[in-house]
């Protein structure tokens, strides 16, 4: 902290230090940049280490042991990660959560970059439209999945309403239809976060240098041709952030899982977050859980380590 | 004809665009209008958007219902010290891995790449236990310090000092100047936009934070906007007017805060996702 | 991991030595709560899931008790429950635990299994609590395999509460008594007016999951039900339950009388909205109904082919491991004083839930009208608690019934499959 907070950046703290302890003159330059970057590193590596790293660890042991918080916990080796293999709930959610992964990054890699697209063209209201977009973002999920389930209410909610007066009865409804439950949770997902990645296309967009389109132009490709020959590889690098992004949080689903269906009708919106939650909140079984959420850490580690490959072979530079 | 075409695109992307903005706000045009009717209105066949009976009375029975400006004081607290030390720390880490890499930063790399996929949920129990033994449950400290970094920011941060060009510090080094010279004075005046899209990216994530505030806070003078709106659903029922009404005094700050630094924060993007 | 275990082991050394001497040997206790002094009130920290439209209610219970003597001070520490269980437990590990806690029947076994709560027999034996005079429906809810660990907060019932404007409307005066009835006059009070296969007012709201049990008296009423009284067999597949199954099965999909697998909250809503005529709910739906301007009625819940049984919840005070005696002894003070014959009486008109006793006069609680008829003596003699001291009984609600209920109304198998399936799950739940 005193580091950042020297008025004119010169923090007495710090280059006290390193003139005290040594001249600055005699240091090869690597190894006062090496020592620059360690002073840097120190502080946020010292927090992860004791709030991140430390938990992460201490899960891992309990994910060896049977513990239910209150008595200590009994070493129990490789049961956890045997029951895994057996359990069909775990399976299930397994495959419920890369679902979810696929289709909502899919979707929202697509809809922010049209929608980007749309947004990039100058017409009239477009920042009152920019805006509204990126609102969803700012609010809470766990309060919007409450608005949600209320509007998609069969009976009783307005949008269900509406809905039905243009001839779209959702019958059953969709929070309770074992078919439509997962798109809904997949759709409050996209709803979310798609302003966010809205913006980081846009920006991409606008740093697309202009003589691209121009030279474009003149070849005589129409607007749609330019924008999947030319405007979509020329976005790979904001795709694989929005993927990274997105997979990230998807794979994380949770809130609007929680509030809209609890996992339901029978276990067809379950996510392995929801699983984690249930195997330890309700079951108290937190050598479970917590194997479980080892098991979702190698999932993502997998997940983004392909896309990085996938994507560092297409980016783009100028 | 061109120009008649150009016209009718302007006006389908107006129309699109529109609609989009519509359909997206249906569920926040809902909170407001939830939020000034009673409960009894909300419930009513036929479903309105429009409140059939005006009321607010709901704000005055958040108000007494809940230590509202109490919760406000500790969730600025929370969120703006978080938001402030975080972006400290980030910045500091993202500028060492960046642009001061030596022989095992890339460890240190993929090890924070790791952790900015760990999901919270993981490390609740063994966090809390921590500030148990910390003696920090139920304070402000212990709410804040396991969110005084975090691997994302690390992450993004890194990613936006990449992208700016190498003959900036190189004629830093040249003068003569040390490696905190050059970030402070070279480096870190180019990164507003950056900190300020990180920052409004943590600021959102800690003020509408719930289940660590939730699980934190002992009591509701020390608990946050989020962990004190959980007060309105019961076991059986759910308050859905008080709710909505706390939510939408909850959320206005946050969009205040948006609208000022909307313009700035899309052209910050501009910078950091373009590498 | 040795920072871990100490203040645990402290605990425990704690609760070992209270047996033999007395407060004295806790008070070296690093964990000891500084707030206690010798000549002041005892202070005592209340962690319960009543948040909602209870808080208020609770808050100022709490604060007349804290009013009415100056030996033991309460603090009421309202906690949303999806995080409670989670809270005290390791509140209990980490040796703070809270003083009182609330527990749900159907959570209790849970609760003394993972050796979170304290017996209480004690507080029982004592003649000075009258807990004689407690229902012995309400008692029941706080013991299991024979020990009391829990002092009665509330009790319910569940009653039929019907809309008369929408039974007059469909020419009828009263509600159904049995399920014949109930099938002869449901068609009249399910209207599909359009036609389109969904109807714009149902007979009755029913919901299926997040909620108090709404199928599962219906399962009792037919003989069957979940798991057996004794609460060590799942019973999902005897006769009574798939009669009872089969039968509101075909009334929900193919008659439509309710909404197929709605939750509790659009159940309320629903009859809220005076979209279904009938719901099957505790007492504190029925304000809230009145307040959306339906014509209320409530009555007894129709019966099933077998016998008369009512639903019934209930909560309890529970004190939680590692609580010193001293502030037990003090919580004993709290929990008598709840249940005291004018406390019973003033909570009853407050909150409409029956008393929790057998000698509040029904003219003592005329000013509110439900707790007289959720707690008449017909309906208390056929109460039976939902779940009450048995082992994993939510777990068995959520995993095993829930889901097998959805696939029932959604027709997604065979429905003595499907109950098969639920029944192994229920076992091996009650078994684990």
């Amino acid at each position: 902290m005193a580091t950042s907070q020297g008025a004119k950046g010169e923090p007495v703290l710090v280059l006290g230090w390193q003139r005290k302890r040594c001249h600055p003159r005699r240091l090869s330059p690597k190894t006062s940049r090496l020592r620059a970057s360690l002073l840097f590193l120190s502080p946020a590596l010292l927090a992860l280490a004791i709030f991140s790293v430390w938990p992460m660890i201490r899960a891992l042991y309990l994910s060896f042991t049977e513990y239910n918080i209150i008595r200590p916990p009994r070493w129990t080796g490789l049961d956890n990660y045997r029951q895994m293999i057996a359990d069909s709930q775990l399976h299930n959610a397994v495959v419920n959560t890369l679902v979810y992964a696929a289709v909502g990054t899919v979707g929202v890699v697509v809809m922010s970059m049209g929608l980007a697209a749309i947004l990039n063209t100058k017409f009239p209201l477009r920042s009152l439209v920019r805006t509204a977009v990126f609102l969803p973002y700012i609010t809470s999920l766990s309060i919007v999945a409450i608005a949600w389930s209320f509007l998609l209410n069969p009976e009783i909610g307005l949008l269900s309403h509406w809905l039905n007066e243009v001839g779209f009865g959702t019958g059953q409804g969709v929070l309770r239809s074992p078919q439509l439950a997962m798109p809904a949770v997949i759709a409050v997902g996209i709803w979310k976060n798609l302003g966010f990645y809205t913006v980081i296309y846009l920006a991409g967009l606008q740093s697309i240098p202009r003589e691209l389109y121009e030279a474009a132009s003149v070849d005589g490709a129409g607007p749609i041709r330019r924008f999947f020959k030319l405007t979509v590889p020329l976005l790979n690098n904001q795709t694989l952030l929005v993927a990274v992004m997105a997979t990230i949080t998807n794979v994380q689903v949770f809130d609007q899982v929680y509030v809209m269906t609890q996992g339901g009708p029978f276990f067809k919106t379950d996510t392995i977050v929801n699983l984690i939650y249930r195997s330890g909140f309700t079951k108290l079984d937190f050598g479970y859980a917590s194997a479980i959420s080892w098991l979702l850490v190698a999932i993502l580690g997998v997940l983004a380590a392909v896309q990085m490959i996938y994507f560092r072979r297409r980016a783009v530079r100028y | 004809m061109r120009r008649s075409l150009r016209l009718l695109g302007k006006t389908g992307n107006t129309v699109l665009g529109l609609s989009c903005a519509l359909a997206v706000l249906l569920p926040i045009l809902w909170i407001v209008s939830a939020a000034v009717r009673p409960n009894s209105d909300i419930t009513a066949f036929p479903p309105t958007l429009i409140p059939r009976e005006l009321t607010f009375e709901n704000f005055i029975e958040v108000f007494e219902r809940l230590p509202f400006a109490r919760l406000y004081g500790n969730t600025l607290a929370f969120a703006g010290i978080a938001t402030a030390v975080s972006l400290t720390l980030d910045t500091l880490a993202g500028y060492a891995l960046a642009r001061l890499p030596f022989r095992g930063s890339n460890v240190i790399l993929g090890m924070i790449v790791v952790l900015l996929m760990l999901p919270f949920q993981v490390t609740l129990v063994p966090l809390y236990e921590l500030m148990q033994k910390l003696d920090l449950v139920g304070t402000l400290p212990g709410l804040i310090l396991p969110r005084i970094t975090s691997a994302f920011g690390i992450f993004f941060m890194r990613q936006f000092f990449l992208s700016l060009p190498a003959d900036l510090e190189d004629a830093g080094r040249i003068d003569g100047a040390s490696e905190w010279r050059i970030f402070r004075s070279l480096m870190l005046p180019l990164s507003r936009p950056a900190l300020l899209t990180l920052g409004l990216f943590h600021f959102q994530a800690y003020w509408n934070d719930l289940i660590w505030p939730l699980i934190m806070s002992n009591r509701l003078e020390n608990a946050t906007l989020p962990a004190g709106l959980a007060m309105f659903a019961g076991q059986a029922t759910i308050e859905y007017s008080l709710t909505m009404a706390g939510s939408l005094l909850a959320l206005t700050p946050l969009v205040v805060v948006f609208l000022l630094v909307q313009r700035t924060f899309v052209q910050s993007i501009a910078t950091t996702g373009g590498k | 991991m040795k920072l871990s275990t100490t203040p645990r082991i402290a605990a425990a050394i704690c609760v070992g030595a209270l047996a033999l001497t007395s407060v004295a040997a806790c008070s070296a206790s690093p964990t000891e709560d500084p707030g206690q002094q010798t000549d002041g009130p005892v202070k005592l920290e209340y962690m319960s899931f009543f948040t909602g439209s209870d808080q208020p209610v609770v808050e100022a219970l709490v604060a007349e008790f804290n009013a009415s003597q100056d030996e033991v001070e309460v603090e009421f520490l309202p906690t949303p429950g999806d995080v409670i269980d989670q809270k005290i437990m390791q509140s209990i590990a980490g040796g703070d635990a809270p003083d009182i806690v609330s527990v749900d029947s159907m959570d209790l076994a849970k609760y003394v299994e993972a050796g979170a709560v304290q017996a209480i027999d004690d507080y029982y034996s004592d003649p000075a609590n009258e807990t004689a005079a407690l229902t012995t429906a309400a008692v029941g809810g706080g013991s299991y395999d024979a020990v009391h660990y829990g002092a009665p907060i509330s009790f319910f019932t569940a009653m039929l509460l019907w809309n008369k404007g929408l039974f007059e409307a469909a020419g009828l005066d009263a509600p159904p008594t049995t399920w014949e009835e109930f099938d002869q006059m449901a068609p009249k009070l399910t209207v599909d007016e359009n036609g389109d296969g969904v109807p714009e007012q149902y007979a009755i709201a029913l919901g299926a999951k997040e909620t108090l049990a709404m199928y599962q008296p219906l399962l009792w009423n037919a003989g069957g039900g979940l798991v057996s009284l004794d609460g060590k067999t799942a019973t999902l597949t005897d006769p009574g339950t798939i009669d009872a199954i089969t039968f509101w099965a075909d009334q929900v999909v193919n008659k439509k009388v309710s909404p197929a697998g709605m939750t509790g909250a659009d159940a309320d809503a629903l009859f809220l909205s005076g979209k279904a005529a009938m719901e099957m709910i505790g007492p504190w739906a029925a304000p809230a109904a009145v307040d959306a301007g339906i014509d209320l009625g409530v009555a007894e819940p129709f019966t099933g082919p077998s016998e008369r049984v009512t639903l019934a919840g209930a909560t309890q005070f529970c004190v939680p491991t590692g609580v010193e005696e001293s502030h037990r002894l003090a919580a004993y003070k709290f929990f008598a004083w709840w249940n005291a014959h004018d406390t019973q009486a003033k909570w009853a008109v407050g909150a409409g839930f029956p008393p929790n006793r057998t000698d509040v006069e029904a003219s003592e609680i005329s000013d509110n009208p439900y707790p007289a008829l959720f707690g008449a003596p017909s309906v208390m003699s056929t109460a039976r608690v939902y779940m009450a001291g048995v082992h994993n009984g939510s777990l068995v609600t959520e995993e095993a019934w829930v889901p097998a209920l959805e696939r029932i109304l959604n027709q997604d198998g065979e429905i003595e499959e499907i109950l098969a399936e639920a029944n192994q799950t229920a076992q091996s739940l009650l078994d684990n």
